[in-house]
């Protein structure tokens, strides 16, 4: 068990300012891979989020341990999926235990970025940022060439930093609130 | 790399951005904007914006507010109170407080107002920010876009909110002039585009491209992929109506009928592992000697084309003024 995923989809899911509440497997994990390039952009090592992400056959961003994560929670009764392959939470979660467990020292730097994500889908769509995050570089990049591969390498990693660091500077404003670089990423990216 | 100087461009251009800095311009907390945007969010998700008749604004406080003599509500109760023109103080996410319409507050406060579809802003101190000014959208409110789950449902969503009445920024550059007779030269690619941003903005769970290949020389105007399974869309857009001497009719759907059959045919073949669909979607912008007259006059197509299961034919007619 990835107890970052596992945490990761039920504060996600069961939020009550998430808009959405029944999501599919690619968009929980492109959603997820949007709060932890956020939790990049302010300043977190990529290795410090406790799960990866890939381009693999379905697509990118996919993360094993989050699909891992759904079906463990879907095994246990906590989320429930239909047959159009939408999760949603079920009423076997105790929100008030994930709340608890959102304020934890371990879980809750993480939440501030998973808060920003769903921020950024009050006035986007869901499908348009997700379109957005497939223009990522690093996933434009082996999209172009059609090669699975793990994203947010060290190699790959650089770039992003750099894109950053540019957003940063256009921005000009530390103090400023975290969704004006999400959604102003997101506005970038649909243009590519 | 990324480009700085388009960056900068969409800087000016970015509602958040644009709200945060002006939050910050009169010492505001610098979550304010997102504490607006939820509360709206809220409001539109107990009543979708297509329900409200009335005009509204909401007040998010600044600072510590006196609410005494002021009757708080909870949320559980807001479709039963808000159910004419009204100010909506926004307490909490899970309180607020109703006052007329026209109250004035000399407290700190941004106040966000809705006067009818497409048209909302949001004041902070003695600026006005007119929301459809940063973001491209024909839905009611910016803050309830809606989002389909099937590609047919998106495409009858396209075709009544923006086909019929020319009404986005892209397609109305397909219109030689105001009064909507004939087309410019080769307008496909407005239509095309526009197609392609509103399918990309509300259908859910899929991936939608432009321009694809679907072999080594023929490219599809629009590719919708499911993730997962391996179900393919191929859409491609023609036009019926007017350009200069060119008039098009029936003959030219099913001239994109057959082009679109040839497609599945070829990629089937290419890629045997996946299923594929043809979308044929026909801009329809006949014209006749009474106004609006092809409004409900059908494409005749070969009925040999009529027939074939994965060919879906969907006729998106552009009324006159």
């Amino acid at each position: 068990m990835n107890v970052y995923a596992n945490f990761d989809i039920l504060y996600f899911l069961s939020h009550p300012r998430n808009t959405y509440f029944e999501q599919t497997a690619f968009e929980i994990n492109a959603m997820l891979y949007l709060a932890e390039l956020l939790s990049i952009y302010d300043g977190n090592n990529s290795t410090a989020w406790g799960y990866s992400f890939a381009r693999n056959k379905y697509g990118a961003p996919m993360s094993v341990e989050l699909l891992k994560e759904l079906e463990l929670l879907t095994s246990k009764g906590f989320l429930i999926d239909d047959d159009a392959g939408y999760y949603r939470i079920s009423d076997e979660v105790d929100v008030s235990y994930i709340d608890r467990l959102s304020r934890s020292s371990m879980l809750g730097w993480r939440t501030r970025f998973i808060d920003t994500v769903l921020d950024s889908l009050l006035t986007k769509s869901l499908p348009r940022v997700i379109a957005a995050i497939q223009k990522e570089p690093g996933i434009a990049l082996f999209e172009n060439i059609d090669r699975t591969s793990s994203l947010l390498d060290p190699g790959q990693i650089e770039e992003l930093y750099n894109d950053f660091g540019a957003l940063k500077a256009v921005i000009n404003n530390p103090e400023i609130d975290l969704i004006v670089p999400a959604s102003l990423w997101i506005d970038y990216l649909t243009v590519q | 790399m990324i480009e700085r100087n388009v960056l900068e461009g969409m800087l000016e251009r970015n509602l958040e951005a644009q709200l945060s800095q002006g939050i910050q311009a009169m010492g505001y907390p610098h979550d304010s904007v997102c504490k607006l945007f939820r509360f709206v969010s809220i409001v539109f998700r107990k009543i979708p914006p297509e329900f409200i008749t009335w005009k509204f604004n909401i007040v998010l406080p600044i600072g510590n507010w006196n609410y005494e003599d002021k009757q708080i509500i909870s949320i559980g109760n807001f479709c039963e109170r808000f159910v004419s023109e009204c100010t909506v103080i926004a307490v909490s996410e899970s309180q607020f407080i109703i006052e007329p319409l026209d109250t004035v507050y000399t407290d700190d406060h941004v106040l966000y107002s809705y006067f009818g579809p497409y048209n909302e802003k949001i004041c902070i101190g003695e600026t006005q920010y007119i929301l459809n000014e940063y973001v491209d959208s024909t839905a009611c409110s910016i803050f309830a876009p809606p989002t389909y789950k099937e590609l047919d449902e998106a495409l009858d969503f396209y075709n009544n909110r923006y086909a019929k009445d020319s009404c986005c920024l892209i397609l109305q550059n397909v219109w030689s002039d105001t009064s909507k007779q004939e087309f410019v030269a080769k307008p496909e690619r407005f239509m095309r585009d526009s197609l392609w941003q509103c399918l990309q903005n509300t259908l859910r769970n899929h991936t939608v491209k432009r321009e694809q290949n679907v072999d080594a020389t023929h490219p599809v105007d629009i590719k919708v992929t499911w993730p997962i399974n391996r179900n393919v869309a191929l859409v491609e857009v023609k036009w019926l109506g007017d350009s200069g001497s060119i008039k098009y009719r029936d003959a030219r759907a099913n001239e994109g009928a057959k082009q679109l059959i040839d497609y599945i045919a070829s990629s089937a073949q290419e890629e045997p592992e996946k299923y594929f669909m043809g979308y044929l979607t026909v801009f329809d912008g006949r014209r006749g000697s009474s106004k609006n007259q092809y409004e409900t006059r059908e494409i005749n197509y070969n009925t040999d084309y009529l027939d074939l299961p994965y060919m879906k034919y969907k006729r998106l007619y552009m009324a006159e003024n």
